[in-house]
């Protein structure tokens, strides 16, 4: 490793980029282990694991033809095409593909922004590996689950208290079912005072806003109407106010958004709305930016859900299992999806009583794993923790803006000069001058032993968008790590183009191609990619 | 000793280092993080209130005591013998299935980035072209959330691809939990339509089914085996029937059963969907399941596919393949309130344990572990009807469930269920509440993990029970 000095000078922002002693990885080298499919290991006849057969008794008692036992038509005619490997070869494969990745364990994750890439306690993973916790069947007594309904309702207590709502269903399992459940419990709402979707069929939400955001009302039945920002970064009271009828049923919208902006208009907004006889959705995937300092409640919505997998410290598990607890006006309580957990004074009990619900939204209670772990995320840091998790998040990224800035071509995308816990920025200067996209120059971070970045949600309003979120449990050291990776990779884009062309150089995956784009050469399984490169097209 | 109140430690948390903060500070230019937060209005502002939260467990061993002290509360299926099913039961987790989702690396990673994430986009392709081998399929993508989702984005997606059509046929054998999740999720676009049950197979009443299939039909519905336990054999009479009227066949099947039993595609399938839990996940009350749906790879069906998938590709590099998503542009990060499905955090870390799963047991581990539970349920179901005041309510063959029927003891499901947890035993799920046409019924569930003692013990058991 080199010990990079950064140069004294000035940036575009004004801020010098004044910084010592700051490393650069610039011998990284990512494993390629040049793995073949997991088909392509193995032989007919290696077997990876051998359980238990039928014990001889039961055999012989009902004889050794297995048509006596199932529907002779019922049997599979010829085998799957499954792969047969020994359990070692299986260890191995997927022991290298697991080297061949970043995850929050090894590498600086966070310009995955909107994730909330944060460390991941590892003792939470002692508490969901207990098999007092594994071996739960959900249909199992209610006398013998006290344990898990215990800290199942103790969290429901613990996300009214940060929501300031009245109740909690801790269901759903990602945020887009928390998003779906709290537009359902919209509709049933509307429909219950007997304005349904032939009265009220719109839906109001903000292009900053998750794409779940209007795709799940949608999938409801409502017309999502869709508010641009300003110069400032937000749209106006008065796009709010004009968008307003009497044929809104709601409104869906993050804040803090995607931009880090938090609305200051949101209190009139959400008025606004329900002067119209409209009910109103937070979507707190950007919970990260405001714990502590504002809640649903004081700031005037109905309803909100979170991500316990990014705020609240869950792995992501690479996509889930996550979780997406939704929390609603004391009011709404009756349309929650059942059951809810409750306390009798004496015992926990699964409350199917609510006769109003929109009834399920995924089978059983949730991704009850990730509620464990946020749950002991929250004891953990208590009232005042909690505040320190967002005002450590807000200032890491604030921090972090004074070096982007200060770099030619980067700019902050939007006027809105306070920003909480993440930035979208705009490389667009860059693009113009040499050609190289927010995609390119970002992977380039990859040979620096920095984990993949995420633009931005679609459609990209922001030119050649990147969005960090450098979270609370990020070191200093971290971030000026990713600052200093970033000044190298501008100034390679002018002067040393031949480094970004085909970025990254020293990861895992060979190189893009231009079959990539075309989808006469695409196969999403063997047996299509075999077809595909025989030349059958489909 | 505790560290002061002033200046608190927080282990995740470096930057709350008096020090670092302040030089945090002074390069941002401001006095006070507070600063940081002035533009949130006054009226809103939750300021210094404090957040009715409790105080920190600051130490790790007070955490790890007072979690694993609750955690301990409970009575787990290793400590009962367990005949509950119904959508997710205990079954063997071979030891490389968990070593492998406890790995930080797929634990701790998220969608990552084709570039420097090509080992997690690689095991998402084989988990595709797994289950793809699995089902017959060919057009597969990460998982759904679990079995219930993938029910309903299985029905939205054969619909939007049979556009016009506004009704789905469901069978009435199924989870009534899943089937009020289905009616509230498609309302708005389909109207369901329930067939009743064969009283006799538990299976659906064939002419009641079929007449409800016509011209409006987009979409018909059944699983195999049945939430009843019983194995549907007219699944051909079925599909060729709603293929005459011009609508697309859904079945949702129990993934473990594909060693021994047809996969539908073979019986007419135009889309396969499923719960996976069988394949290598552990139960966690619920929390451990994952979804896949699986369509024909044909324009049509890769245009409406509801969640990200992945394509594998030939590089610059002789020999050596990349991966990439291949449908961004027509799921809902893309196409938002025009995409008629959501695509999101799903439940990819299962999908390490079940592409495992299959790995290490092959084709032929496959069709042994399917008739292991086959035989053992069958033999279940033999000592239990012998018993005087049991019945098995029906008379079609299981894979590892089947009902059984108390009506003739007097006693409720519930009572026997209690006695029964009196002698170790998690006896089967009460159906009386949501079939209450088939009386004081069970649902027993014999996977590879019981043994003959144990079936043994069972039936000694509810003899005493139903004395």
């Amino acid at each position: 490793m080199k010990s990079n000095y950064l140069s004294e000078e000035k940036g575009r922002g004004g801020k010098e980029f004044v910084d010592p002693q700051r490393i650069i990885r610039d011998k990284f080298q990512q494993v390629r282990w040049q793995e073949p499919l997991v088909y392509d290991i193995g032989r007919p006849g290696e077997r990876g694991v051998l359980l238990d057969s039928a014990e001889p008794e039961i055999v012989d008692e009902l004889g050794e033809d297995i048509t006596n036992i199932v529907p002779e038509k019922m049997l599979r005619k010829e085998a799957p095409r499954l792969p047969e490997v020994g359990q070692a070869r299986v260890v191995k494969h997927f022991t290298r593909l697991s080297e061949q990745m970043s995850s929050e364990d090894s590498t600086i994750c966070f310009p995955l922004g909107t994730c909330t890439m944060k460390y991941n306690p590892k003792i939470h993973e002692r508490f969901v590996n207990m098999p007092q916790f594994t071996e739960l069947h959900p249909r199992q007594d209610e006398s013998t689950v006290q344990g898990v309904l215990e800290i199942m309702y103790k969290m429901q207590e613990y996300l009214k208290a940060l929501s300031g709502l009245g109740a909690v269903s801790l269901q759903p399992a990602c945020g887009s079912q928390g998003v779906f459940s709290n537009a359902r419990i919209l509709r049933a709402y509307q429909e219950d005072r007997g304005l349904g979707l032939d009265k009220k069929d719109e839906i109001i939400s903000t292009v900053f806003s998750h794409p779940c955001n209007p795709a799940t009302p949608a999938m409801s039945g409502y017309k999502v109407i869709t508010l641009y920002p300003d110069e400032t970064g937000y749209p106006n009271i008065e796009k709010f106010k004009a968008a307003i009828s009497e044929r809104t049923a709601g409104m869906i919208i993050c804040c803090p958004d995607d931009t880090g902006i938090f609305n200051p208009d949101i209190a009139e907004i959400n008025r606004a709305v329900h002067e119209a006889g409209g009910l109103t959705i937070l979507d707190s995937a950007n919970a990260n930016g405001y714990f502590g300092w504002a809640r649903a409640k004081e700031s005037g919505f109905d309803m909100t859900h979170w991500n316990l997998h990014k705020s609240f410290a869950s792995p992501h598990g690479g996509a889930g299992p996550g979780a997406g607890p939704i929390a609603v006006r004391e009011d709404l309580a009756q349309y929650l999806p059942v059951p809810t957990v409750e306390y009798d004074g004496d015992k926990y009990y699964l409350n199917y009583d609510l006769p109003k619900s929109i009834g399920k939204i995924r089978s059983f209670y949730g991704n009850i794993g990730v509620v464990i772990r946020s749950f002991a995320w929250v004891t953990s840091l208590g009232k005042e923790g909690m505040r320190e998790v967002t005002n450590t998040a807000v200032l890491n990224s604030n921090y972090l803006r004074t070096f982007l800035e200060a770099l030619p071509g980067i700019e902050v995308g939007f006027d809105m000069p306070q920003r909480l816990h993440e930035i979208r920025y705009s490389l667009d200067k860059i693009y113009q001058d040499t050609g190289f996209d927010s995609d390119l120059i970002t992977q380039r971070l990859n040979d620096f032993g920095i984990g993949g970045s995420f633009t931005s949600h679609h459609p990209m309003i922001v030119p050649n968008p990147i969005t960090p979120e450098p979270t609370e449990t990020y070191s200093k050291e971290e971030i000026d790590e990713y600052a200093a990776a970033m000044k190298e990779i501008v100034r390679e884009c002018y002067e040393e183009p031949e480094l970004i062309e085909h970025a990254p150089n020293n990861c895992s995956f060979p190189n893009i191609t231009e079959e990539m784009a075309n989808p006469e050469r695409q196969a999403p399984c063997r047996s299509v990619f075999e077809r595909v490169h025989k030349g059958e097209v489909k | 000793m505790q560290n002061s109140n002033k200046n608190p430690v927080y282990p995740y948390m470096p930057n709350t280092l008096p020090e670092v903060r302040q030089e945090m500070l002074d390069r941002v230019g401001i006095k006070s993080v507070d600063e940081l937060f002035a533009h949130i209005p006054e009226e809103i502002r939750f300021g210094d209130k404090p957040l009715p939260l409790p105080e920190r467990m600051a130490s790790e061993q007070a955490l790890s005591r007072y979690i694993t002290g609750i955690l301990k509360k409970n009575k787990t299926c290793d400590d009962y013998i367990s005949f509950l099913g119904g959508g997710v039961a205990q079954h063997y987790i071979p030891a490389v299935c968990d070593a492998m989702v406890q790995k930080g690396e797929f634990l701790t990673t998220f969608m990552g980035h084709y570039c420097v994430d090509s080992g997690k986009y690689q095991v998402w392709w084989e988990f595709q072209s797994l289950i793809c081998d699995l089902t017959g399929m060919e057009m597969m993508g990460w998982p759904a959330q679990e079995g219930a989702t993938s029910s309903w984005s299985a029905i939205l997606t054969a619909a939007r691809v049979n556009s016009g059509r506004k009704e789905a046929v469901v069978a009435g054998n199924i989870d009534p939990d899943k089937l009020r999740n289905i009616k509230e999720v498609c309302r708005a676009k389909l109207d369901i339509k329930v067939s009743k049950i064969d009283e006799k197979t538990g299976l659906v009443d064939m002419d009641d089914y079929l007449s409800l299939i016509n011209e409006n039909t987009a979409v018909v519905y059944f699983e195999n085996p049945t939430f009843l336990g019983g194995i549907e054999d007219r699944g051909e009479e079925i599909a060729k029937y709603a293929h005459e009227k011009g609508a697309y066949v859904v079945v949702y099947v129990d993934p473990i059963s594909l060693g021994l039993l047809e996969t539908p595609k073979n019986y007419g399938a135009n889309v396969v969907c499923g719960e996976l839990q069988s394949l290598g996940i552990r139960m966690q009350y619920g929390g451990g399941m994952s979804g896949f749906v699986a369509t024909p790879y044909e324009d049509k069906w890769i245009v409406e596919y509801p969640f990200l998938a992945l394509s594998r590709y030939k590089t610059v590099e002789e020999g050596e393949f990349g991966y990439a998503s291949m449908n961004y542009e027509t799921v809902s990060y893309n196409k938002r309130e025009n995409a008629g499905d959501v695509t999101s955090t799903c439940s990819a870390l299962w999908s390490v344990a079940v592409a495992c799963y299959l790995t290490l047991l092959g084709p032929d581990g496959l069709r042994e572990v399917g008739e292991t539970m086959a035989y053992k349920a069958a033999y279940a179901k033999k000592k239990l009807g012998e018993l005087d005041k049991v019945d098995i309510l029906f008379d079609s063959k299981s894979l590892k469930e089947f009902t059984v029927n108390f009506d003739k003891s007097g006693k409720t499901v519930k009572e026997i269920n209690e006695a029964l947890m009196e002698r170790g035993i998690f006896g089967g799920h009460d159906l009386s509440e949501g079939f209450p046409q088939f009386g004081q019924s069970a649902l027993y569930c014999v996977t590879e993990c019981r043994t003959k003692e144990e079936i043994d013990y069972l039936v000694e058991s509810l003899q005493e029970v139903l004395k």
